[in-house]
């Protein structure tokens, strides 16, 4: 779940998660479903805090992240350096290549492990839509990796 | 043992893509993107802010949506009599009386018990958990609780008919009942009952004594034909 906010670009991930999950107690009574109803119902109830953050920011601006890289207090550590910076910064590349819509599947493809039609139920399009929607990102994301496999 | 225990599954599902064929390129270009962009987030969880914290060490606050007269609804009928009962008494009866019946019924009624015995010329030796009335052990039934209920001198502010409704609603309520017992039948499995006729006729008294298969109460303990000690026992 933080890792789909993350993938996102959200600043405080940790925060929007813990909010994902109070918003899924306060429902949990009306739910009926197995796991993996379970599974798309919190990540039903993740998309839907996510477009909320996004009103939220076009309405009060986007603030910068703290980013511990820029302040001159922080002494960079080797492992941790090796072991985040390269896999998170292209993890990021690769996500932010994608248009919103696309993201937006292919993150609730990759981290919720929704089906085709979870995935179109979540978002709100039809399925056919979702399936248009994967073969593009999935194109784009194709050309990326080439690009990176060459280099 | 891999990060994501549930890949395997996520890939077949792709694969299938639910009824139709994937492209190899794009099974490919799926595993790869999907491994890489978690690859690139952390694997810690998240630490819960303080409001998801209190309500996981809380709970969800629990509301109660019946209001009392749904709640009386869905009483059984039984709970409904005891209500009914109780609700009666507090009517009807004085306080005192009330209160006597509701923390000591037990005791009221072993001290009726024990009255009629001895009115019946009972032998004094009769079992020690009907004659102490204090007693924790003492066995009391429906007829021995209506009986205290019945002894009961209603207070002088009483309506002519209070006395009479409440030992009624006393009888109808399921007062001193046992839960598992219907009305008029033994509460005592057969073998059980012989038990104690057979301490009866070797003169041995019961400690425990039984309902009476009709329900009625045994309130007059039947004298031993030997003049042994006796107690109410089951016929």
């Amino acid at each position: 779940m933080a890792g789909y906010f993350l993938a996102h670009g959200a600043d405080d991930a940790e925060d929007l998660t813990s909010e994902v999950f109070i918003g899924v107690f306060a429902k949990l009574r009306s739910f009926r479903g197995d796991e993996e109803d379970l599974r798309a119902f919190v990540f039903s109830v993740a998309h839907h805090r996510w477009v909320d953050e996004l009103r939220r920011r076009s309405r009060r601006g986007r603030t910068d992240p703290y980013d511990e890289q820029a302040d001159p207090r922080w002494v960079p550590s080797a492992e941790a350096d090796a072991l985040s910076s390269i896999d998170a910064r292209r993890a990021r590349e690769l996500v932010e290549a994608l248009p919103p819509d696309q993201r937006e599947v292919m993150l609730l493809r990759f981290f919720g492990d929704l089906t085709l039609e979870q995935t179109a139920s979540t978002v709100g399009k039809r399925v056919e839509a979702v399936k248009a929607l994967q073969h593009r990102a999935l194109a784009r994301l194709r050309k990326i990796l080439e690009q990176a496999v060459s280099l | 043992m891999s990060l994501f225990d549930d890949d395997d599954d996520v890939m077949r599902r792709f694969r299938s893509c639910e009824g139709a064929s994937a492209p190899a390129d794009d099974v490919a270009t799926f595993d790869a993107a999907r491994a890489l962009v978690r690859a690139g987030m952390p694997v810690l969880p998240p630490a819960a802010n303080v409001d998801l914290a209190s309500l996981l060490r809380e709970g969800t606050p629990r509301r109660s949506r019946m209001n009392p007269l749904a709640k009386v609804a869905g009483l059984g009928l039984a709970g409904k009599l005891a209500l009914a009962g109780g609700v009666a008494l507090a009517a009807s009866a004085g306080g005192l009386t009330v209160a006597g019946i509701a923390t000591s019924g037990n005791s009221h009624a072993a001290a009726g018990l024990a009255t009629a015995g001895a009115d019946h010329g009972a032998p004094d030796h009769a079992t020690p958990a009907v004659t102490d009335p204090t007693s924790s052990a003492t066995p009391s039934n429906h007829g021995t609780c209506v009986s205290a209920v019945a002894r009961a001198t209603p207070e002088p502010s009483d309506s002519p008919n209070a006395h009479g409704q409440a030992v009624s609603a006393v009888a109808q309520s399921d007062c001193d009942k046992p839960a598992s017992s219907g009305q008029g039948k033994p509460t005592s499995l057969p073998s059980q009952a012989n038990a104690h006729a057979s301490d009866h006729l070797s003169g041995k008294p019961s400690s425990l004594p039984p309902s009476h298969p009709t329900g009625k109460p045994s309130s007059l303990p039947p004298s031993h034909p030997t003049g042994a000690p006796t107690a109410p026992t089951g016929h």
